[in-house]
């Protein structure tokens, strides 16, 4: 029998001693074949991180790592000193994380990176290649991962390149080591769909020309199953199941995974009848030629973050703004609750120009407008508890009796399906979308007319997004409010929105019924972004992603 | 666990707070059970050396030396202590509004910090001291104006990392005043700095009190500090060392523990170092 490249089992990690001690692995057993892709899908705090963490040897100190066997290759890691596990770790065994700017030192240009690579794989005596020219061999590697002008990118720094390019340079510093394990740690969660697509099928084509084994832990099904040949369900620091991707996607055998796919599945459908607001009645907001260029600061040049955009709120509709990072989503939100002070244009609320209105004057009508973000964890004020912060909102929204205010939060806590328990807890005692759930009372509690909510799914897990969606979608109607819903998943935003609007480079490419933008796009861009959607889980290509394909036509583009 | 029981983890921090809670007993209590007052004479042991009558010793005048410094380092103590509350809230109170408003507001409000910020603290204190008059009010004045751009600039810099945070922005969308905002969701997050320095402030203080005494700038005989009595025993140093000797020893206690306490703290609050216990 061959023998695998790696071989993990019973591996158990552990922090903390004695009465504190916290297991987070309870005996995970995996195995790579050379040449294979393992995806690892779970949610946060599943331990799927961890796993390759201890593996690698990243975890702290005190983390307490202990494992019936681990095997690379034949031969036993934990047997191995730091001087000769060092010898492996990024030569043999190469990590590549999730933020690709905290990978680069930001000190020093691209190539210094390549340089150091190259030369650390060479005194290792693994590889072949002992040309001393770095540099053309770097600029070789970049061009092949189809990083632009590579002559000119290797003299940059790490903060003058996207982070596209930047997790394109990473790939590059992998291909370079030629290694025989890769661990991927949710590579591309940063990026946008367009690019994660063109990342993915490098990887996919530098993994096949290497023949390497590579775990990829991802919390995203739909990259997991067109990308992996087998994958591993993670839960609670538990290995639920295996299996080949297309059968575990087919016939899943274990609740869990059953749950993640069904739940994945439900947001493909749209949540309910699409709102079609009287268009007789005046529009809430309306917005023209709004323009906000932010000042240049030191070596930084003005930015112009929005462009000319003209648009209606109408009272009782959700308008999803869609786009990748940097399109100028969240400015506009931000703008709309002049949380910034525009540039040029006008904003109207019922009527009232309020385009450059002092924050004195803005103060009677700040209630009205409202906000749920991102983070959930930094929504709240760490010092608080949660029915304090409940209080607060209400107090703002005029409620003075100290009864009424108890009676009233404790009905918000139990509208967005929470107990007066959670209202005595601290933020940090609360999960991400028990959170949300909070963060949403706290706005309803002020009688809004709109909410904007900037992202306010995309950090929580697959399981309670569906929930947090369907809570807001029901708020929105039972309050006739008008939404406001920043996204950069598209079936998030199908599955919530009346109308869509796609911003490119802070410019309003197209404005639609949600329909009619998914069907009959006018956009290049749109229809662009629009194909990634395909390859989602309800989708019709779904785990058929041709990521072979297209790294072809990547690599042919440059 | 609670902020108090990781602490007490803390062997030096904890090490730092009993003596601090010593000293603190000693000269709010100690005074009243030590049979000579402070300015008791007795000219027939003057410059008599330490003994089971007087522990210290006595000065050129006769007078008990623990007496002395006890009382002395009561005076000092309240007075280091009050200076360094006030610069705290003061200072967190500029830090905070230039932070939160930034534009003018923080340009005009750090200027003035710089500027005072420019001039040695002791040749500060010093000039402060002999426009305005030696009274004690003049003094806790002087010392808190020396440290009020620390605090300032410390209040500021921790503001401005929160101030984007949602919470802040979801309370200004509550429409709620500046001030309140300031008041309830602001200060309480950026306290544990503050507290940090004004603990390290503390020892500063004490040390500046007892310079500015000790060159004659600071509290006005016969009220007892501990600079003063520093000085006093300067001109008999060689014939009895140990009014300069006790009185300086009480200070590098006093010293010792306030900045164990500090640094029992600073690794409180530092979240870095809390992962690792």
């Amino acid at each position: 029998m061959r023998v695998p490249l790696l071989e993990i089992q019973g591996l158990r990690v552990g922090f903390g001693r004695g009465a504190y001690r916290k297991e987070v692995l309870h005996g995970v057993d995996l195995r790579l074949e050379r040449g294979e892709i393992l995806g690892i899908i779970g949610e946060s705090g599943s331990g799927k991180t961890m796993t390759g963490m201890a593996l690698l040897r990243l975890l702290p100190e005190s983390a307490q790592v202990d494992q019936q066997e681990m095997l690379f290759d034949g031969s036993d890691l934990p047997g191995l000193d730091e001087i000769a596990f060092g010898s492996l770790r990024g030569v043999r065994m190469a990590m590549i994380f999730q933020d690709p700017v905290g990978s680069f030192n930001p000190a020093k240009r691209i190539g210094w990176h390549f340089r150091q690579v190259m030369k650390r794989a060479e005194v290792a005596g693994m590889k072949s290649h002992t040309t001393g020219d770095y540099r053309s061999r770097a600029i070789t590697l970049m061009q092949e991962v189809g990083i632009r002008r590579a002559e000119e990118s290797i003299d940059l720094y790490p903060h003058q390149l996207s982070g596209g390019m930047l997790q394109r340079a990473l790939i590059a510093l992998v291909l370079a080591l030629e290694p025989d394990l890769i661990v991927a740690d949710e590579p591309t969660t940063n990026l946008d769909k367009v690019v994660e697509h063109q990342i993915l099928s490098l990887f996919k084509q530098i993994q096949q020309r290497l023949n390497a084994g590579m775990i990829f832990v991802t919390h995203d099904m739909a990259v997991a199953a067109s990308l992996c040949d087998r994958i591993a369900v993670m839960r609670y620091g538990e290995v639920l199941e295996v299996a080949e991707a297309q059968k575990l996607f087919a016939d899943p055998q274990h609740d869990y995974t059953k749950l993640l796919i069904a739940t994945a599945r439900e947001l493909s459908t749209p949540s309910g009848p699409r709102q079609e607001p009287g268009k007789d009645k005046p529009p809430l907001f309306e917005v023209k030629n709004l323009s906000l260029v932010f000042p240049p600061s030191g070596p930084r040049p003005a930015f112009r973050a929005l462009d000319d955009i003209s648009l209606d709120i109408r009272q009782g509709e959700v308008i999803g703004l869609v786009g990748e990072s940097g399109s100028g989503k969240t400015t506009l939100g931000r703008a709309l609750l002049r949380l910034y002070r525009p540039s040029g244009g006008t904003i109207r609320y019922k009527g009232q120009d309020i385009t450059l209105a002092s924050e004195h004057a803005l103060r009677p009508l700040r209630r009205d407008l409202q906000m749920v973000f991102q983070d959930p964890g930094g929504s709240f004020n760490p010092r608080k508890l949660m029915k304090e912060s409940l209080a607060e909102a209400l107090r703002a929204a005029g409620v003075r009796d100290k009864r009424e205010i108890a009676a009233r939060s404790a009905a918000l806590l139990e509208r967005v399906r929470l107990s007066e328990e959670h209202g005595e807890r601290f933020p940090h005692e609360l999960s991400g979308g028990q959170l949300q759930r909070v963060a949403i009372a706290r706005a309803v509690a002020l009688d809004p007319t709109l909410i904007v909510a900037d992202e306010a799914v995309s950090k929580l897990d697959v399981s309670v997004r569906a929930g947090v969606l369907d809570l807001f979608r029901d708020i929105q109607r039972e309050k006739q409010l008008s939404m406001i819903f920043i996204t950069h998943d598209l079936e998030v935003a199908r599955y919530m929105c009346d109308r869509i609007a796609v911003l490119y480079h802070g410019k309003l490419l197209e404005l639609g019924p949600t329909e009619e933008v998914f069907t009959n796009p006018s956009d290049d861009y749109t229809r662009t972004l629009l194909e990634t959607l395909e390859y989602s889980l309800g989708g019709r290509n779904f785990g058929q992603a041709d990521y072979g394909a297209a790294a072809r036509r990547v690599s042919h583009a440059d | 666990m609670t902020s108090f029981r990781r602490f007490l983890q803390h062997r030096t921090g904890v090490i730092g707070l009993l003596i601090v809670v010593i000293v603190a007993l000693a000269v709010l209590i100690g005074p009243a059970l030590i049979p000579y007052g402070p300015e008791d004479m007795d000219f027939m042991a003057m410059l008599a050396p330490p003994s089971a009558a007087h522990p210290f010793g006595t000065d050129s005048f006769g007078r008990d030396v623990l007496s002395r410094v006890l009382l002395g380092g009561r005076v000092s103590l309240l007075i280091s202590f009050t200076a360094i509350l006030i610069a705290a809230v003061l200072g967190s109170w500029i830090g905070i509004l230039s932070g939160y408003h930034m534009g003018w507001t923080d340009g005009v409000l750090m200027r003035v910090m710089d500027l005072l910020f420019s001039f040695p603290s002791f040749i500060l204190a010093m000039l402060l001291m002999v426009l305005f008059g030696f009274s004690s009010a003049n003094i806790i004045a002087a010392i808190a104006l020396v440290y009020l751009p620390i605090f300032a600039r410390i209040a500021r810099n921790t503001t401005l990392l929160i101030r984007e945070e949602p919470f802040i922005q979801a309370s200004r969308l509550m429409g709620r005043r500046p001030a309140a905002i300031m008041l309830t969701e602001i200060l309480p997050n950026i306290s544990a700095p503050i507290m940090v320095q004004a603990s390290v402030g503390f020892a500063f203080a004490i040390i500046l009190e007892a310079g500015l005494s000790f060159i004659g700038l600071g509290v006005q005989p016969p009220t007892p500090s501990l600079g003063g009595i520093m000085s006093d025993g300067r001109e008999y140093f060689s014939r009895a060392p140990w009014v300069l000797t006790m009185s300086g020893m009480a200070i590098s206690v006093a010293l010792l523990g306030i900045n164990l306490l500090g640094d029992g703290l600073r690794d409180l609050t530092d979240p870095k170092l809390r992962e690792r216990t």
